[in-house]
């Protein structure tokens, strides 16, 4: 029976000379374009990064320094911390929306136009550029200084309330309408038992539809904390480009980077120690998931 | 019957229902609000805007598009950042098309040593968002400039490289999504067809391309809306304004207009540039919200 099950499979999957062909000529280069474009970037950066380096001319070696001098370095721990704080309160904010959000479009009694409408509307932002973003939220905000007075305006004085705020604008849509058709998969029935027990509609709310959809809320947790290094980024560079006390760390590799300063070497330390911060925290969370899913 | 009778009595219009209500028009106008000021801020006549900035317009200023559009200040029109934008679209969708499509065959369908590193290897770049590694790929590009062409930017500043990344970049996430749907493809009709003698072409285009189409859909729409929208990686790689996308040139206009207070010509250039993806998103709604289902998958 096993023999003949693997006769059969291997008639499917064996190789023959045209299959040669095709791995041959577009699925290997297809992979040799991938290491240089995503492998070796990364392998590149881990072993510059132990050299004083200004991206052309002759390098000197230095061994960790640049790594001491990026823990040293006050601006790097402001770029740590305020990552921290952004994703922190982006969770908080979105989780609660989108959880708020999903529930009132299940749960409220809307005419399917209204449903429609909203359906519509809350995913814009996910589908606007971060330039538009940025932009018509920085003029706006600065517009309302006109009306809200601040010593130096609201960019200078409270800038990281409003990128958590534009930050969590801007995602919200998406993991609400995840959320949205994972309450529309919880079965009737378990409402229907309920009502009969006469739970009231806030007690269903808490005891059945929140259990249920747990998972999904689990993993929109997940997607916020691991695309936030990137989303940072984005969004803080053409905002504040990380001026008063806003400075990101995917932000900081790239001043370093592009910048007049000239090192090279430094900024590959600082995106070596990135990579191995969204590694880390990409594997964890995998590693949650895949428990969870085992359960 | 009359059990689903009891249940709608019950659940008849009472507080919770009015609050989810009001919940929903509350967020419906915090995300309207600064896009219908953008909008009607585009019409304004400048001195208009200086007196009042939120002040609905008295009358519609289409100057501001010509402004936009004509002199934006800098060498280039915005016809012309469009223009790149739009083959930076069109040739990097088709590039990652053709690459993921084929990759995920492979890696689905055939049974060769080794395989299970390719694929580990694609995976494994899936944990590192792309735009981290994009200091040392810019440094690595550059050497590669100098070294074959003899200049720093010959390979970074132009488009054709940046559609190339974007489509390298985008590979390990779709290729995971492709992968799994094509395994899933009944061995029986490739074998059948292998019988006949048929060549990998025929295979590819009349098996497993009619099964994958919906799924290439949503993975190019993703695509041409991410990479529309790209900012970071195109202002690094694009020096010369000539090769500028839209989000880049708007970017670099936006001093000279913030200065001269031609609020009104700059959000013209964010609703031009708006418009495409919208029209998109109202053309393919469905698909693109039906990828958000991907939560589904997630059981606890």
């Amino acid at each position: 029976m096993s023999k003949k099950l693997f006769r059969k499979q291997g008639g499917a999957m064996a190789m023959n000379a045209s299959r040669w062909r095709v791995a041959l000529l577009v699925a290997l280069p297809t992979f040799l374009l991938y290491v240089y474009i995503c492998i070796v970037p990364m392998i590149s950066s881990v072993a510059n990064s132990v050299y004083d380096w200004n991206g052309y001319g002759p390098k000197t070696f230095i061994g960790l320094s640049n790594y001491i001098n990026i823990f040293k370095d006050p601006l790097f721990w402001e770029a740590f911390w305020n990552d921290i704080v952004i994703v922190l309160f982006k969770e908080i904010i979105i989780v609660t929306l989108a959880v708020l959000f999903a529930v009132s479009m299940t749960t409220a009694k809307l005419h399917k136009k209204e449903t429609g409408f909203f359906r519509f509307l809350f995913y814009i932002p996910n589908i606007l550029s971060v330039i538009l973003i940025s932009m018509v939220w920085k003029y706006f905000f600065e517009s309302l200084d006109g009306f809200i007075h601040t010593e130096n305006g609201l960019w200078v004085d409270h800038p990281m309330p409003l990128i958590i705020f534009i930050a969590s604008w801007a995602g919200i849509g998406y993991y609400m309408i995840v959320l949205i058709s994972a309450i529309k998969n919880i079965p009737k029935e378990i409402y229907e038992a309920a009502d009969m027990d006469g739970a009231t509609q806030f007690r269903q709310l808490w005891s059945i539809t929140l259990p249920e959809i747990m998972p999904q809320i689990r993993y929109v947790i997940v997607m916020v904390l691991s695309g936030s290094l990137a989303v940072n980024m984005n969004l803080i560079l053409p905002l504040t480009g990380g001026q008063n006390h806003t400075m990101v760390m995917g932000l900081y590799v790239y001043s370093y980077g592009t910048g007049q300063l000239n090192m090279v070497g430094y900024a590959y330390a600082a995106a070596v120690v990135l990579m191995a911060i969204s590694f880390v925290l990409s594997l964890t969370v995998n590693l949650y998931l895949k428990r969870k899913e085992a359960q | 019957m009359a059990k689903k009778k009891q249940y709608r009595i019950k659940q008849g219009p009472d507080i919770g229902n009015v609050i989810f209500r009001i919940v929903l028009y509350v967020w419906a106008l915090v995300i309207l609000l600064p896009l219908f000021w953008m909008v009607y801020t585009s019409v304004k006549e400048r001195g208009e805007f200086i007196a009042d900035r939120f002040k609905l317009p008295q009358n519609i200023w289409l100057v501001n598009y010509q402004t936009a559009i004509m002199d934006s200040a800098a060498e280039s029109s915005l016809l012309q950042y469009f223009g790149n934008t739009f083959v930076i679209v069109a040739i990097s969708t088709v590039l990652m098309l053709v690459m993921v499509s084929v990759t995920a065959y492979v890696l689905g369908k055939y049974r060769f040593a080794g395989k299970q590193l390719f694929e580990s290897f694609y995976f494994a770049a899936m944990l590192v968002p792309s735009v981290l590694v994009l200091i040392p790929l810019w440094f690595q590009l550059r050497q590669l400039g100098r070294d074959l062409l003899g200049s720093n930017s010959a390979i970074t500043d132009n488009i054709f490289t940046l559609s190339l990344v974007y489509a390298v970049q985008a590979l390990p996430s779709y290729i995971f999504l492709l992968v799994g749907f094509i395994r899933k493809i009944n061995d029986s009709f490739i074998e059948a067809a292998l019988m006949d003698g048929a060549g990998e072409t025929r295979i590819f285009r009349d098996i497993i391309l009619p099964q994958i189409r919906p799924m290439l859909v949503f993975i190019s729409l993703g695509h041409i809306m991410n990479v529309w929208n790209e900012y970071t990686m195109a202002r690094t790689f694009l020096e010369s304004e000539s090769n500028y996308t839209i989000s880049v040139g708007i970017q670099s206009v936006q001093n000279a207009f913030t200065y001269s207070f031609d609020y009104g010509a700059l959000f013209a250039c964010l609703v031009l540039s708006m418009i495409p993806i919208l029209i998109l998103y109202l053309l393919f709604q469905k698909q693109i919200l039906s990828g958000t289902d991907a939560g589904e998958g997630v059981k606890g």
